[in-house]
């Protein structure tokens, strides 16, 4: 049998060879960085590494369909044989799920010094830099300033029935904002909240920039979703604007959400997992993040910025620590896939 | 009659390699749903089936029938007038019909999201003329993606209602045309003895419009290959992904199966025109143009139109080029690759699906087949378990393991390459095979020098199919994808979902005029034929 198929299971291998010997390559200097960060803007920043640092990056970036959560899956289960050096993260609480599970490996890079001590990891497993905030967006031209609600609690009232759209809740800082309040006002009311926001049909879209296009759209006229995702719509000329919630006296504040960076346990190329951290923590990147279209905020002081990206220190952040957040994760979103049926 | 060519030994070698590279990843996949963590389980049915499944199902199955609907609809009519009438401008028409199947269907999706947009042109318009306040349209939900679906596939019943139009035995209609008038002839046999093909072509389309993944994530619509993409990439767990995609399997191996039952039915087959004569229009060939021209234009030009207002002037051009070096050369390299092997494999496995006599002709229909009848997620799922171990792809650095990009492209495309060259090999008489054999020429001789020549224009068609899927492709390569190796189409995605419209738009234009280059060599090719 064998050697009857033989003489074309040769001739067609002979075809596949150019594909399969394709696969050699000259070593040259190279890095892979995992990173759920928009592509918009992290692109551009990982090719000017590659220029100033004639080192090839090869990126992985996120889907929409399922965001830092489907990279963290993967980080997960390639623990021990890494694909990744490097993972920049959009968000903080999937980072200390990496470090909980022994994926991170400590590094020190020079320009993260700065950093403030809530922003880094003490035993250098992570740092932040770069934050944005969890906003209520609204439709400017159908809803008044004055009519928009001031807390995320109040997202749940009948004025807003069918009117408010968050994304998915499983997935990315959505997924971030979600843990928080479960964190921060207890596994109990945070599930009578998220009860109350289905009762009081919310609209389920993919992820933030959807949120966005669909209070843009005026199909919802709030929505929960991050700063960047506003700004750039506010460069492209939508109809949206937002406001920080809960910075009353008494009320929890805004959830603020640092991007992070990582190095991977057992990374292909240490070395260069180095400089890729030491270039990412960077003023310089910073301040390119906060001029560009996502207007993110320096989490150190003196960074340049353009005057209309606020001053970290201005905004009231949501008192609950990251390690909290991250421990209410898996929690909060094994309720909310029930409740939402993801 | 004998066909000695289809009991060559060297056809179950490649039939066996399309095997391993097509059909082994879907049956790994689906044999993941219940596999957890190493053992035998449920969880992932658990996870995967909850409380909304009819809904799922109704939406999915509703927006493949949506979209076989708007094919027959514009396909029919469209196929019929250019390919049996006298219509105006209808060698102009018929090569316009193949311009919705080159644009992307998720890139159609993006145009028809922009002009129904509340402030849309559509809306505005309605709003200005009709006094409708808001506008009445929605770029949201199932219908649009129907909708949008059935524009992007109508043109595979068109060519298919053309080809079997003209493959109709002429003295039929003749001798119906003693008695009836040109109408009743066409009502009462052509449609008839057409009726098989244009199922078919119908229950196809259905098929493509069920697995479709781009146009249903564009829209946000949650159908079948949504949740099986979100619950893969979000879930640490793959069995759930896997178990979401056992639905629509079936339902798509059941469209599979009645499309195959159907169209044996149709006993004209194939693609080569019989002398059948045209209708003869008279007065009414020009108005029958300018409908063809009204109806073309109002599919193509409206999604045209706002692709390149939304592109915007050179400098978005300039921005799209200068963001995707990498990206669009990872996309032509898969592509061509893909090509090549898929090319290699169809003719083969063509052949014995076309040629009485061969053992394997059975399995070579259900291998070819099966890939068509699954989500391309769940084929790039099947890849990764396969192919991704540590003593194949999975021992080489991330970013040498590109070559599963191409390998994975042939094996989603190669089906429909096997289809185009069949469908020609069908045509061709097996007495020419016999007569060369007889003549003393060996069965290589017979293959290189009577078999390949004859079914050359289906190897160029098959090529250029597997080129433009090739190009297109966006749903397996997001599961298998190595560091650095995206393609055009994936970061196409990605920065649709970031709200870059213009950026998206540019990209879109460049990935369907360079698509357009290599096929439209073919397309010379294939006129060289002649």
């Amino acid at each position: 049998m064998l050697g009857q198929v033989a003489p074309g299971l040769m001739a067609a291998l002979a075809a596949m060879l150019p594909a399969v010997l394709g696969g050699c390559g000259a070593r040259e200097r190279q890095v892979t960085v995992f990173t759920s960060l928009d592509r918009l803007y992290s692109e551009p920043l990982l090719a000017e590494f590659e220029k100033q640092h004639g080192c090839k990056v090869n990126a992985v970036y996120d889907i929409e369909a399922s965001k830092t959560t489907g990279l963290v899956n993967r980080l997960l289960d390639e623990k021990g044989h890494p694909e990744a050096d490097v993972f920049w993260n959009s968000e903080v609480g999937r980072t200390l799920q990496l470090q909980q599970h022994g994926v991170l490996a400590p590094c020190q890079p020079a320009t993260a010094a700065d950093i403030p001590a809530q922003f880094k990891d003490p035993q250098g497993y992570w740092y932040g830099f770069a934050a944005r905030a969890r906003v209520i967006i609204y439709n400017k031209e159908l809803v008044p300033a004055r009519e928009v609600p001031q807390s995320v609690l109040d997202l749940t009232k009948p004025k807003w029935r069918g009117k408010v759209t968050l994304g998915n809740p499983a997935f990315g800082t959505t997924a971030t904002q979600m843990a928080a309040l479960w964190a921060r006002l207890g596994p109990q009311k945070a599930k009578a909240y998220f009860r109350a926001l289905d009762e009081n049909g919310v609209v389920i879209v993919p992820g933030n920039a959807a949120v966005r296009d669909e209070v843009a759209r005026g199909s919802c006229l709030l929505g929960l979703t991050d700063t960047d995702d506003v700004w750039a719509g506010v460069r492209r000329g939508k109809p949206v604007a937002m406001i920080y919630p809960d910075q009353g006296p008494g009320q929890m504040g805004t959830l603020v959400i640092p991007n992070t960076v990582c190095k991977i346990a057992g990374a292909p190329h240490p070395e260069q997992a180095d400089e890729l951290i030491e270039f990412l923590v960077s003023h310089d990147v910073e301040t390119t993040l906060a001029y560009s279209d996502a207007h993110q905020m320096p989490v150190r002081p003196g960074v340049a910025k353009p005057p209309d990206v606020p001053e970290l220190s201005g905004v009231k952040a949501m008192d609950v620590s990251f390690e909290a957040i991250a421990q209410a994760l898996e929690a909060s979103g094994a309720y909310l896939r029930e409740l939402f049926n993801r | 009659m004998k066909c000695y060519l289809a009991r060559s030994r060297w056809l179950y070698g490649f039939l066996a390699v399309f095997v391993l590279l097509a059909v082994a990843p879907v049956l790994a996949a689906l044999a993941q749903s219940v596999v957890v963590d190493g053992h035998l389980s449920l969880d992932g049915y658990r996870t995967a089936l909850g409380q909304r499944q009819g809904l799922l199902l109704a939406r999915t199955v509703g927006v493949g029938a949506g979209a076989a609907g708007v094919g027959l609809l514009l396909g029919v009519p469209l196929g019929l007038l250019i390919s049996r009438t006298n219509a105006a401008g209808r060698r102009l028409w018929w090569l316009l019909c193949f311009v919705p199947l080159i644009l992307p269907p998720y890139v159609m999706a993006v145009t028809w999201l922009e002009l129904l947009d509340p402030q849309g042109a559509v809306n505005r318009m309605l709003v200005e003329v009709l006094h409708l306040v808001p506008g009445p349209l929605s770029p949201k939900g199932p219908a649009v993606a129907a909708v949008s679906l059935g524009l992007s596939l109508w043109p595979v019943v068109a060519i298919v209602t053309g080809a079997a139009a003209r493959t109709i035995a002429p003295e039929l209609e003749d001798a119906a045309r003693l008695e009836a008038s040109p109408w009743g002839v066409i009502r009462r046999v052509t449609l008839p003895l057409i009726a098989p093909a244009v199922l078919a072509a119908a229950l196809f389309v259905f098929l493509l419009g069920i697995t479709d993944l781009g146009t249903a994530d564009v829209l946000y619509v949650r159908v079948y290959t949504t949740e099986v993409l979100a619950l893969y990439t979000g879930s640490l767990d793959p069995s759930a992904g896997a178990a979401a995609a056992v639905p629509l399997t079936a339902v798509a191996l059941l469209a599979a199966l009645a499309t195959y039952m159907v169209a044996r039915r149709w006993e004209v087959g194939g693609l080569w025109q019989r002398d059948v004569g045209r209708y003869d229009l008279g007065r009414w060939r020009l108005p029958a143009g300018v409908l063809c021209a009204g109806v073309l234009a109002a599919v193509l030009a409206g999604p045209l139109a706002m692709l390149l207002s939304l592109a915007g002037g050179a400098g978005s051009y300039r921005t799209a080029l200068a963001s995707c070096p990498r990206p669009l050369a990872n996309s032509l390299l898969y592509a061509a690759l893909a090509t090549a092997l898929a090319a290699v494999l169809a003719l083969p496995i063509a052949y014995m699906l076309a040629r009485p006599g061969g053992r394997g002709r059975r399995l070579a229909a259900l291998a070819a087949g099966l890939p068509v009848a699954v989500p391309a997620a769940l084929l790039g799922l099947g890849f990764l378990i396969i192919w991704n171990r540590p003593w194949l792809f999975g021992g080489l650095e991330a970013a040498q393991r590109w070559p599963l990009m191409p390998l994975c492209f042939a094996a989603l495309s190669a089906p429909f390459a096997i289809g185009a060259v069949a469908a020609v090999l069908a045509q061709i008489e097996v007495s020419l095979e016999e007569d060369a054999l007889l003549a003393g020429a060996s069965l290589s001789q017979l293959g290189r020098y009577v078999v390949i020549p004859l079914a050359r224009r289906g190897i160029l068609a098959g090529a250029a199919i597997v080129f433009i899927l090739g190009m297109r492709e966006w749903a397996a390569s997001v599961i298998i994808r190595p560091p650095g190796g995206d393609t055009l189409a994936v970061q196409l995605f990605e920065l649709l979902h970031y709200g870059a419209e213009e950026l998206v738009a540019a990209l879109a234009v460049i990935l369907v005029v360079i698509t357009l280059v290599p096929v439209g060599l073919m397309g010379l090719l294939w006129r060289r034929g002649d």
